[in-house]
């Protein structure tokens, strides 16, 4: 007979245990599986390395040496601009190696990446490739080797630095591809002079024609982030460093609280690319990546990778951080949140956004979700402490789609998670007392003649009205009727040839007309700011300076640019002329880019 | 039974189901032992509504199963369907026009005259430019969009206006297998008029693909062409 006093021994032993387990402790003295590891997200999220410049003199001589044979037009190297780079770029040595990276369990992928390292021991090519990093004013020159073919392989590659105002020959033209019959060799030298990019999360990847989809699948793809300018271009470039806006990051970006003394902390600022791939069996192995080259509607995936990553998970303290958002997809669009349920977004947590492709946005906006259509980047000021210490934050996807062409519907009760932030205890930094409200003012513009980028300009001034229709023609998708050919230059609404002037402000139409499918339509050398939107004013998350707009079906969206020229610092320090040449304009569906939905324009002098 | 015994056996079974029970149970989490979520639901979507598409067919979802590839370069993605040569020959489209080569495939109709005279009037530079490459290490293939009037004399006619040499083939045949071909190529519209100005390059062993528009300067066709053809590899001394 089991007394009283044994039962309630019994029952407060179980009380203990059911009690421990919603806590995650043992009663019973063993190890509890942590509760921060679940079944799934447990890859630790990779941050990309920094790459690391090179500053052996040899070598830089020796890349400066390669640039002097190769250059042309404004990329020429005169005695001037070489002195000027040997005294102030950043110089580094990056090689396009096939690498077998672990992404699944079980066999390792095979993938495409970048390397700053070559031949260092114990530095591989990575995807996402290393973070090129530097502020504006400072310049950055890049070797990249391919060294990614095969005998039954050839792989031909061109980088194309997205984002920046770049000369023509450095500016990834798409038939500038490498090695090639016109260009035999397997390395090239890129120039990025820097004078015309804002702070702002910017990206490099592949641009090689006809096969950009591929490459950038296998994994060609890095940040490139660039600062304000600091003190290291004063007084040679330019009177002062961008102080306005280091004192905007100073008050607003988490981890830059002592940004004019130390710089900005970068554990509280992290770089995300979201990418969508197909793994499986190819040449007898498991978990390698899967690219249909007969899909010319959109490659699209159902593994999602972070960083490079399936299923990563990081852990974060419960206080502000910058997040850095990009879609690295071939033909996914996502509508991204953050929830604490990783299959709903029914209660989503506030999204601070402040800034897109360009830079900072006029005024920062309160979102619950993120439309991020290819190529295009968001940074967003996520605070955790909306949630309790030891809990998780999920970022998810819930925008459907099942096929290139387009996204399906948004959906809140299905969503897919793709990266899950572990919250702790906030340490010791300090987490600026200022917090970015909804319709905190950002950047403001204002009439700076020495930073053209800044410089406020209306419609009114618009020198030229060009209208670009891309419509659906004989299985692709012609630009005014007409596919990419190799400098040709685009034909606009009036027949004229895209030929803007540096120093003249023009204004854009873009109409999708091509029936089913959706286009992020980028536009290389300028930014541009968006006027209107099927003839409304763009929502706050689309204003200030982007280079990337997403067409749905029928939309119709007029962007303003103004051509520049380099501005005067750095073409009387470098000596070097204006940006003149071929610039490119396509989808950022990398499939469609390679159905050669992709147009030409030229840039003239002043 | 006394209470000690009850208490052990308590005890064990809690130690026994401890991993089940320190675990947070939350409403979402699915299949212990899951090291993946479950594989994305694969839906067929209905066609396109009300949008001036000419493709007809219903599209499957493009996001394959997990474990079930096309892979380019196999046999089975390719359909062997029976199709007709110029010379009234018949070909399995698999075995006897991809497997093993280098190909360059087009797409036009003997009637045709908007893209195709230009496009197969590049290719003919295109096979001057490969020389007697043509027919030994590369093929050309150019498939009718047109097959219930292209009959192979029609196509041979049309062949020789280009004087296509051996090495290049003009194939027809039933509608159906010419529209089995067709799609695994990527080429979806139905509307012959509106067929592609694209030229699909591969080299089936390696399973490397590419498409470039057939106006382009053929001699950057014949340099693309000539990517895919594996280099030999000399032997060293």
């Amino acid at each position: 007979m089991i007394s009283r006093r044994e039962i309630t021994k019994i029952v407060l032993v179980g009380v203990l245990v059911l009690g421990c387990s919603t806590i995650g402790i043992s009663a019973f003295g063993q190890a509890a599986k942590s509760p921060e590891c679940q079944p799934f997200f447990c890859n630790a999220l990779p941050i990309p390395r920094f790459a690391q410049k090179v500053t052996d003199a040899g070598k830089i001589k020796s890349i400066l040496d390669q640039a002097t044979t190769e250059a042309s037009g404004s990329h020429r190297i005169t005695t001037q601009l070489r002195t000027f780079l040997e005294k102030h770029a950043d110089f580094y040595e990056i090689t396009m190696e096939r690498a077998l990276l672990q992404i699944l369990p079980g066999e390792k992928t095979e993938i495409w990446g970048y390397n700053d390292r070559p031949g260092v021991p114990g530095f591989t090519a990575i995807t996402p490739g290393p973070t090129i990093a530097t502020t504006r004013m400072h310049p950055v020159v890049v070797r990249f080797t391919n060294n990614l073919s095969t005998p039954t392989e050839p792989v031909e590659t061109i980088v194309h630095y997205h984002g920046g105002h770049t000369p023509p020959s450095s500016d990834g033209y798409a038939s500038d591809k490498f090695p090639s019959a016109n260009f035999p060799f397997n390395s090239r030298v890129f120039l990025y002079p820097m004078s015309l990019t804002r702070g702002a999360t910017q990206w490099y990847h592949d641009h090689a024609v006809d096969v950009t989809g591929r490459n950038v699948y296998m994994g060609l793809a890095g940040f490139f982030l660039v600062d304000p300018a600091d003190n290291s271009m004063v007084p040679d470039m330019m009177p002062t460093a961008d102080n306005d806006e280091r004192e905007m990051l100073r008050t607003r970006i988490p981890g830059c609280a002592n940004i004019l003394t130390t710089g900005c902390d970068k554990r509280f600022d992290i770089p995300l690319v979201i990418q969508d791939r197909v793994f499986g069996v190819k040449g007898g192995k498991a978990n390698q990546l899967i690219y249909n080259p007969f899909d010319f509607d959109g490659v699209i995936g159902d593994t999602f990778l972070v960083n490079g990553a399936n299923q990563p998970f990081i852990e974060v303290e419960r206080r502000h951080y910058l997040l850095r958002m990009l879609n690295g997809s071939n033909a996914r669009v996502y509508q991204l949140g953050f929830s604490q349920d990783p299959k709903r977004l029914t209660h989503p947590l506030e999204i601070m956004e402040m800034a897109t492709e360009g830079g900072a946005m006029p005024k920062a906006t309160a979102q619950t979700s993120l439309l991020l259509p290819m190529a295009l980047r968001a940074e967003m000021i996520f605070d955790f402490s909306q949630v309790a210490v030891g809990s998780d934050v999920f970022l998810v996807n819930c925008l459907q789609q099942t096929e290139g062409r387009r996204p399906d519907d948004f959906t809140a009760q299905s969503c897919t998670p793709l990266l899950r932030f572990h919250v702790g205890p906030k340490g010791a930094e300090a987490d600026p007392p200022v917090a970015t409200n909804d319709g905190d003012t950002m950047l403001p513009r204002r009439n700076d003649p020495a930073r053209h980028i800044e410089e406020v300009f209306s419609p009114q001034e618009a020198v030229a009205t060009r209208e670009f229709k891309f419509e659906r023609s004989h299985g692709e998708w012609a630009i005014n009727g007409e596919l990419f050919q190799a400098h040709v230059i685009t034909r606009d609404g009036e027949d004229r040839e895209a030929r803007p002037r540096l120093g003249t402000v023009e204004i854009w139409t873009l109409t999708n007309s091509s029936g089913g499918w959706v286009h992020p339509i980028h536009i290389h050398a300028d930014m541009f700011e968006m006027l209107e939107r099927n003839g409304q004013p763009p929502g706050p998350e689309e204003q200030g300076l982007k280079e990337t707009a997403y067409l749905d079906r029928g939309d119709t969206v007029r962007v303003m640019f103004k051509f520049v020229s380099q501005p005067d610092p750095w073409s009387r320090a470098s000596g070097a002329e204006d940006d003149i040449g071929d610039y490119v304009f396509h989808c950022h569906n990398v499939e469609h880019e390679d159905m050669a939905m992709m147009g030409n324009f030229n840039l003239v002098g002043p | 039974m006394d209470a000690k015994k009850i208490a052990q056996g308590l005890m064990s079974a809690l130690l026994f189901l401890a991993p089940v029970l320190t675990e947070p149970s939350l409403a979402w989490q699915e299949g212990k032992g899951e090291d993946r979520l479950p594989p994305a639901a694969i839906a067929s979507s209905s066609p396109s509504a009300a949008k001036a598409e000419s493709s007809q067919s219903t599209r499957q979802a493009r996001v394959v199963p997990k474990g079930q590839v096309p892979s380019a370069g196999s046999a089975g993605y390719f359909p062997n369907v029976t199709l007709l040569t110029q010379d009234n020959q018949p070909v399995r489209f698999y075995d006897d026009m991809l497997k093993g080569k280098v190909v360059v495939i087009s797409f036009m109709f003997t009637t045709c005259n908007s893209l195709c005279p230009m496009t197969t009037a590049h290719l003919a530079s295109v096979q001057e430019q490969l020389g007697e490459r043509l027919g030994r290490d590369v093929f050309i293939i150019s498939i009718s969009v047109d097959p219930a009037n292209d009959t192979p004399a029609a196509l041979k006619k049309f062949a020789e206006s280009f004087q296509a040499k051996p090495g290049w083939y003009f194939l027809t045949g039933e509608k159906e297998n010419i529209r089995m071909v067709r799609t695994k190529l990527g080429i979806n519209g139905e509307d012959k008029m509106q067929h592609t100005g694209m030229v699909i390059l591969g080299n089936e062993a390696t399973g490397q693909w590419r498409k470039m528009p057939a106006w382009q300067n053929p001699i950057e066709i014949t340099n693309a062409v000539k990517t895919l053809i594996p280099t030999k590899v000399t032997e060293r001394n």
